[in-house]
C-alpha cells in the first residue's frame, strides 16, 4: 500500500513536469470567448441566458454537464427557440457554422481580468463577451489592452473613476444595455391588476443601475394600474434589497417576510437570491392561496427547477438575443463599437404569458398590451430612477 | 551577513528548527502538511479518474498554468496572477495564525478584511489625503486599514477579557455587524457618489494610491513584497520580543486556563486584546491589498471569502508564518491554475476539491501524524534490531 502510494506520487510529480502540450482545434473556427460574473453557470437567469445565446443559439451546441460539449439536435435547437424565444420567431435565429465557445466562469472579482486575458492571449478568441455590470473596469482595461479583439460588455457602459461619466467608445468594444424599466413597467402593470390585497412586494438584489430600473419600471407600472396598491411614492410596495445576487436563503427570508405582512404578488430582480422568493411562495400555498411570483431576465415559468405552477409572469430580458446578435455581427463583419441599447420595440425585452391568462381577464391583457403599444409608440416613457421622489412625481397614464 | 543568517535562522524557526522557538526540532511541522497535500493531490486525481477525464491531462493544466513553472508564452502573466494571490491569503492567513498563536480561533477574519477594506478605500478617495505623494498614499491607506481591521478585532478580544464571550462568538457577531454596516450602509449611502446611472459601489480611489506596479506588463504589484514583510515581522513579534514570548505562553496553556503564564505575573488580559489587535491589522492589510491593488474601490457587489481561506491557509501552513507564505502560495497556485483548466472543459471545482482535500487532511492532522511517527519507530526499530539482539 505505501509502496503504490510513493509510485503514485512519483508518477503525478513527473506528469506535472513533463506534460504541457494542449489539444489543437481546427482553425477554421470561429473562437468566441465568454466570462460569467461569479453568478456563473446553472444561476438560473442571467449567466445562463448569456451561454444559450453562445452555446445553444449560436454554436447548436449542448454543454455537458461538468464539460464539455456535444453537438445539438435540430429538435433541441427548436425545442430551446420555442421555450425561450417565443416572441423572437421574426428574428431569425439560426445556428452560425463554425463559432466554438470558449467559457471561462469567474470564482471572485479578481478573477475578471486574468479570465479575460487568457481568452485574449492565449485562446486567440475573435470576440470575447463579459456578462453582467460587475464586469465594466475589467472588459474596458482588457479591450484597451488588446485593441485587435473584439469585446462585448453586457449591462453597462465603462465609467471614468473620477467624474462618472461614460469613457469615450472604444472601437473593439460593444456595450449591450436593455430597458429594463419597460419590461419592469409590463409586469408592474399585470401585478398591480393581479392583487386581491393591494399589497405587492419587491425583491432587489444589489442595487445596481440595471436592478434600478427594473425596479422604478416596476413601481411605475403598479402606480398606473392600482394607484391604492402604489401609495404615496410608492410607500406602500414593500421594497427590499438582500445586497447580494446569490443568497437564496435571504431571498427567501426576505419573501416569507413580505407574505407574513400580506403581499400577495412578489417580483425579483435578484439573480439567484430570487430563487428563494419562488421556495417560499411554494411553501406558503401558492396559487391556492393567491400568491404569485413574477420571474426576472428568463422565462422563470419554463423552469421546472424553480416554481412553473406558482409563476404570474416574468420580465424578460434576451440577454441570450444580444449575445446572439453580436456573434452574428462578427460572422456578418457588421462589428462596430459603441453602446446598444435593447428595448421592447427590437423585442430585446418583454414579458412571458406564463399564466397570467388564469388570473387576469381578456380585457386587462389587452390594457396591458395597450401600454405595450404605447411604450413601443414613445407615448410612455417609464422612469429609469426607483427614488420615492422621482417614481412619485412620474406622471402615469391614466384610465388603466 | 547578518541579514543571510537572520533569512536562514528565519526559516529554520518557522519550521521548529530553531531552538530558541521550541525548544527541539520538529520535523513533522513540514512532513505532515506536505504529506496531506501529497494524499489530497492522489486523491484528487481519482477523482478527477472517476469522472472520466484523464487526471495527468487535469494536473498538467492545473501546474502548468499555475505560474509555478516558468516557460509558456503566458507564464510571466500567471506568475503575476499568482503572487497577486499569495500576498492577498497570506494576509487573513497569517491573521489567524498570529491569533492561533495566542490560543485564539480569530474566525473573524473575513470581517476585518471588510473593515480593513472599506478603511483603505476611505484614505484612498477622500479629499484632506487625495493629494498625498504616490509612495506616502498607499502607505497611510495600509496604515488606516491595519488599525481598522486591528481595533475591529480588539473588540472581540475586550469582549473576552472583559465579559467572557468566546472569540469565537464575538468574532462571528462582529462579521456580520461589519458586512451590513458596509454593503446595507456605506456602499450604498455616505460612500458613494450621487452619480450612479454608470456605476455602483463607492468613489474610486485617487491615482496616487494604488499601490505600485512592479512588473508591468503584468498588473503585480508591491502587495507580495509588504506580505512578505508582514511574515517576517510576525515572526520576529512573535519569537523575538517580550510580546511575542508571553503571547506564545498564553497559547501554550489556553486549554489549561493559563494559570502558569498568569503566575508568572503576564497580564493575561491585556496579551489577548493586543494579540486579537495583531490578528485583525494583518486582516485589514489583505483589506487594503484588495482595494489598493486590485479594485480600486469598494463594489457594492464584492464577493468576499478571503477570511475563510486564511483558516484553510493557517492550517496548512501549521500557524507559522512562513508556512503561511508558502501555504498560500499552494492554494494561488491551484487558482490560478484553475481557469486553465476549464478551457480543457474540466470545471474549476476540481481545483476546490484538491483545495478541500487537503485542508481536510490537515485536520486529520493528528491521523496522519500518528501513521508518520508509527513509519518513523518502525524504521528506527528495524535500523537498531541487529544491535538490539546483540544486547540481548
Amino acid at each position: 500500500m505505501r509502496k503504490l502510494l510513493s509510485v503514485l506520487l512519483v508518477v503525478a510529480l513527473v506528469a506535472v513536469v513533463f506534460t504541457g502540450c494542449k489539444k489543437e482545434e481546427p482553425a477554421t473556427a470561429i473562437k468566441i470567448g465568454l466570462v460569467t460574473d461569479v453568478g456563473g453557470r446553472g444561476d438560473q437567469s442571467f449567466n445562463d441566458s448569456a451561454m444559450r445565446g453562445l452555446e445553444t443559439w449560436a454554436a447548436k451546441k449542448a454543454y455537458v454537464q461538468g464539460g464539455g460539449y456535444s453537438d445539438l439536435s435540430d429538435a433541441d435547437y427548436a425545442k430551446s427557440l420555442e421555450d425561450y424565444a417565443p416572441d423572437l420567431t421574426d428574428k431569425g435565429i439560426v445556428a452560425i457554422p463554425n463559432i466554438q465557445p470558449v467559457i471561462l466562469e469567474s470564482k471572485s472579482q479578481e478573477d475578471y481580468i486574468p479570465n479575460l486575458t487568457k481568452l485574449a492571449a492565449d485562446e486567440g478568441c475573435t470576440m470575447i463577451i463579459g456578462v453582467g455590470f460587475m464586469l465594466s473596469d475589467a472588459v474596458y482595461t482588457v479591450a484597451k489592452e488588446y485593441p485587435g479583439t473584439k469585446f462585448m460588455l453586457i449591462d453597462a457602459v465603462p465609467a471614468d473613476p473620477v467624474t462618472y461619466a461614460p469613457l469615450p467608445d472604444l472601437p473593439n468594444l460593444v456595450c449591450y444595455l436593455f430597458k429594463e424599466e419597460q419590461c419592469g413597467y409590463l409586469v408592474g402593470a399585470i401585478a398591480g391588476m393581479a392583487t386581491k390585497t393591494n399589497k405587492i412586494g419587491y425583491i432587489g438584489g444589489v442595487p445596481v443601475p440595471p436592478v434600478n430600473r427594473y425596479q422604478a419600471g416596476f413601481l411605475a407600472g403598479i402606480k398606473t394600474t392600482n394607484p391604492t396598491a402604489f401609495g404615496k411614492n410608492g410607500a406602500a410596495v414593500s421594497q427590499v434589497y438582500a445586497n447580494s445576487f446569490i443568497d437564496q436563503p435571504k431571498g427567501k427570508q426576505i419573501a416569507q417576510t413580505q407574505i407574513a405582512s400580506g403581499a400577495d404578488i412578489l417580483f425579483h430582480a435578484a439573480g439567484a437570491t430570487g430563487n428563494g422568493m419562488f421556495e417560499a411562495i411554494k411553501e406558503a400555498g401558492g396559487p391556492g392561496k393567491g400568491l404569485w411570483g413574477i420571474g426576472v431576465d428568463v422565462d422563470m415559468g419554463k423552469n421546472p427547477n424553480l416554481y412553473p405552477d406558482g409563476t404570474l409572469t416574468c420580465a424578460i430580458k434576451h440577454v441570450d438575443y444580444s449575445v446572439y446578435m453580436a456573434t452574428k455581427s462578427i460572422v456578418d463583419n457588421t462589428f462596430t463599437g459603441g453602446v446598444i441599447t435593447l428595448s421592447l420595440l427590437d423585442g430585446g425585452v418583454g414579458w412571458a404569458a406564463d399564466h397570467v391568462g388564469d388570473v387576469l381577464s381578456a380585457a386587462q391583457i389587452a390594457q396591458i398590451e395597450n401600454l405595450r403599444q404605447m411604450i413601443i409608440a414613445g407615448t410612455v416613457t417609464p422612469p429609469e430612477d426607483p427614488a420615492p421622489a422621482a417614481v412619485g412625481a412620474w406622471v402615469a397614464p391614466t384610465s388603466y | 551577513m547578518s541579514d543571510n543568517r537572520n533569512i536562514v535562522r528565519w526559516i529554520r524557526s518557522a519550521f521548529g528548527f530553531d531552538r530558541q522557538s521550541n525548544g527541539r526540532g520538529d520535523p513533522l511541522k513540514i512532513l505532515v502538511p506536505l504529506v496531506s497535500i501529497a494524499l489530497a493531490l492522489i486523491l484528487g486525481m481519482v477523482v478527477i479518474a472517476v469522472s472520466g477525464r484523464d487526471p495527468f491531462e487535469a494536473y498538467a493544466l492545473l501546474f502548468g498554468d499555475s505560474g509555478l513553472i516558468p516557460g509558456s508564452a503566458s507564464w510571466k502573466r500567471e506568475f503575476a496572477e499568482l503572487l497577486l494571490k499569495t500576498a492577498l491569503y497570506s494576509a487573513t492567513g497569517l491573521s489567524i495564525a498570529m491569533a492561533f498563536k495566542a490560543g485564539l480561533f480569530n474566525i473573524g477574519a473575513e470581517g476585518q478584511f471588510w473593515v480593513g477594506a472599506i478603511a483603505a478605500t476611505f484614505i484612498g478617495y477622500w479629499g484632506p489625503f487625495a493629494h498625498l505623494p504616490r509612495v506616502i498614499h498607499p502607505a497611510v491607506c495600509i496604515l488606516f486599514a491595519m488599525l481598522a481591521g486591528g481595533c475591529w478585532a480588539a473588540l472581540a478580544g475586550y469582549l473576552k477579557v472583559k465579559r467572557g464571550v468566546n472569540e469565537v462568538i464575538g468574532t462571528i457577531m462582529l462579521n456580520w455587524t461589519a458586512w451590513f454596516l458596509i454593503t446595507g450602509w456605506l456602499v450604498l449611502g455616505p460612500m458613494a457618489p450621487i452619480a450612479t446611472k454608470f456605476i455602483s459601489g463607492t468613489y474610486y480611489i485617487a491615482e496616487t494610491a494604488k499601490l505600485t506596479r512592479i512588473m508591468p506588463p503584468t498588473r503585480l504589484n508591491t502587495s507580495i513584497l509588504i506580505a512578505l514583510v508582514a511574515a517576517y515581522a510576525t515572526w520576529f513579534l512573535l519569537y523575538k520580543t517580550t510580546i511575542g514570548y508571553e503571547i506564545r505562553a498564553i497559547g501554550h496553556t489556553a486549554v489549561l486556563g493559563m494559570e502558569a503564564p498568569r503566575a508568572q505575573g503576564i497580564n493575561v488580559n491585556k496579551r489577548i486584546v493586543q494579540a486579537m489587535f495583531l490578528a485583525g491589522a494583518l486582516s485589514g492589510l489583505g483589506g487594503a491589498f484588495f482595494i489598493l491593488g486590485l479594485q480600486f474601490q469598494f463594489p457594492n457587489t464584492a464577493i468576499m471569502g478571503y477570511g475563510w481561506t486564511g483558516i484553510g491557509i493557517a492550517l496548512i501552513g501549521q500557524g507559522e508564518p512562513f508556512g503561511v507564505i508558502l501555504s498560500s502560495l499552494f492554494i494561488a497556485a491551484l487558482r490560478t491554475g484553475a481557469t486553465s483548466m476549464q478551457v480543457a472543459g474540466i470545471p474549476k471545482t476540481f481545483s476546490n476539491i484538491i483545495e478541500g482535500l487537503a485542508v481536510g487532511f490537515i485536520a486529520l492532522q493528528v491521523a496522519v501524524r500518528f501513521y508518520l511517527v508509527k513509519l518513523m519507530e518502525r524504521r528506527r526499530l528495524r535500523k537498531a534490531a541487529p544491535e538490539s539482539k546483540e544486547a540481548v
